[in-house]
């Protein structure tokens, strides 16, 4: 059975052209009719995932990727259409998003993780490995606001990555990092793999698509428009951007 | 799970609240001391109001108001201060309103003690009436919370409410007996004040802890009821407003 299935999936999001946000604008706005522009961001995306299938989205900016990967993750309503998720996630849209500057290491830590739906008890267990991971032994009393944008994210990284949810949304998490640790986020990936975890990937970096995908999703204009094997898709989407 | 959720926001927001002050979690206390010492200077120096141990009456009073207006400002501003989040994760929304009203809880109780200290120096007597108070700080949370829940989704469409519900908040310490005793009211008002639902839990508090007598246990059946109410009504709304929250903030 699919542990993740979208049928028909549509998102319209109404653009309005004077958006109301106080009292003076809401009742200006009463005396002539609103005008909005309709959005289709998703349309009419049927998707099946199995467990343990890791699954990549491409497609050019605005193809509508990420809003599907928000609609996965129950962040936003789909407009219409059923999405089924039988089991727990974790997203990655952004990396610490829940860290706070004023923390230290330490702190978020703590903090990211029950944002993540870990308890304190998984938190402790699991602390020492996400130190290592960050290679910040050094560093972890230290408030985040001193900390370089590598660090902030080394550290959001291996604390997400201790979710020990079933489904995994990554959004373009790769982008960020030197080779050095891009490369063990490979090997994590490979375990994750291994650990038969259902993944969701948005990518630009085809290499990393190729490299892990199962099956691979080619969206434009909120539509999809071709589904299968990486190399098949990845060629035609590279031939497509060319014209 | 959530649970531990709560627990980590609600410290983390304590913690932060403070963080970088010298005096801390003083200035909570500060705070209301200081309307509290403005406010006794005048009605107890300058006009005179006939109340026994005023400045206690006026200290409770201060405190348990000013847990109120702290409460639903900050609860009203917990998903927007939250937007990042909230559009990255699915996080549960209620835990975020409620972990906000959890750390204003915190200082509350700490001040309390404080009250208490001050209680032990002015009045040193205390009735068994004081295992009620928990049941006054229940109701004072209900209807914190339910207000919070209806105000954090209203404020993120629409961002004059933190205007309005300061101006709101101003014009409910003075028309609930909070400075001034219930016998000054006019008789003619007061069922209007019967009617203001912080007054019932203010006057229950003071009642239970400087008149140590117990109130009529109908009317204290009453003040919980109507504050279920309160959060009934805030958790409907909330919840017929959360699942799009999301793209609005």
């Amino acid at each position: 059975m699919a542990i993740i299935e979208c049928s028909n999936l549509t998102k319209v999001f109404r653009l309005a052209h004077e958006p109301r946000r106080s009292v003076k604008e809401s009742l200006a706005a009463m005396l002539r009719p609103r005008v909005y522009e309709q959005f289709k961001a998703i349309d009419n995306v049927s998707l099946s995932v199995a467990p343990g299938e890791f699954i990549s989205l491409i497609g050019p900016n605005g193809c509508g990727k990420s809003t599907l990967l928000k609609i996965i993750a129950g962040i936003y309503q789909p407009t219409s259409g059923e999405l089924t998720v039988r089991d727990r996630i974790s997203p990655f849209l952004e990396l610490g998003v829940g860290f706070n500057y004023d923390l230290t290491a330490r702190e978020n830590i703590y903090v990211y993780g029950s944002i993540l739906g870990l308890s304190r008890r998984q938190v402790n267990e699991k602390f020492d490995d996400i130190v290592r991971f960050s290679e910040l032994e050094r560093f972890i009393d230290t408030p985040l606001r001193n900390f370089s944008s590598g660090m902030y994210v080394r550290l959001a990284f291996a604390t997400a990555v201790q979710s020990d949810a079933p489904i995994l949304l990554f959004d373009e998490v790769l982008a960020v990092g030197d080779e050095r640790f891009q490369r063990k986020c490979f090997a994590l990936f490979e375990k994750m793999k291994y650990q038969e975890k259902t993944i969701v990937f948005v990518s630009h970096t085809m290499d990393s698509v190729m490299r892990f995908s199962d099956r691979v999703i080619l969206m434009d204009r909120g539509k999809k428009i071709m589904e299968g094997p990486p190399e098949q898709v990845v060629t035609a989407y590279k031939a497509n951007m060319k014209t | 799970m959530r649970f531990s959720l709560l627990k980590e926001l609600a410290i983390t927001d304590f913690k932060l609240r403070y963080k970088n002050s010298v005096l801390g979690y003083l200035w909570s206390l500060l705070k209301p001391l200081a309307i509290f010492g403005s406010l006794y200077l005048v009605f107890s120096i300058f006009v005179r109001f006939d109340v026994p141990n005023y400045s206690l009456f006026l200290l409770l009073g201060i405190l348990l108001w000013n847990y109120f207006t702290e409460a639903t400002l900050n609860g009203m501003h917990a998903l927007e201060t939250k937007s990042t989040l909230l559009t990255k994760i699915n996080v549960n929304k209620f835990t975020i309103v409620l972990a906000s009203n959890v750390t204003t809880l915190l200082t509350l109780v700490l001040n309390l003690a404080i009250f208490f200290v001050i209680l032990a120096f002015v009045k040193p007597e205390i009735g068994w009436t004081v295992l009620a108070l928990p049941l006054v700080v229940a109701n004072l949370f209900m209807i914190s919370l339910g207000l919070s829940l209806a105000l954090s989704v209203w404020y993120v469409r629409l961002r004059d409410l933190s205007s309005i519900w300061e101006i709101l908040l101003q014009i409910g310490f003075w028309v609930t007996p909070i400075i001034y005793p219930l016998s000054m009211v006019p008789d003619r008002f007061l069922g209007y004040i019967g009617l203001n639902p912080l007054h019932r839990i203010i006057h229950e508090g003071r009642q239970l802890l400087i008149e140590l007598i117990w109130p009529r246990p109908s009317s204290m059946l009453i003040t919980t009821a109507i504050m279920l109410l309160f959060l009934a009504l805030g958790y409907v709304v909330f919840k017929s407003k959360e699942k799009n929250i999301a793209e609005e903030l």
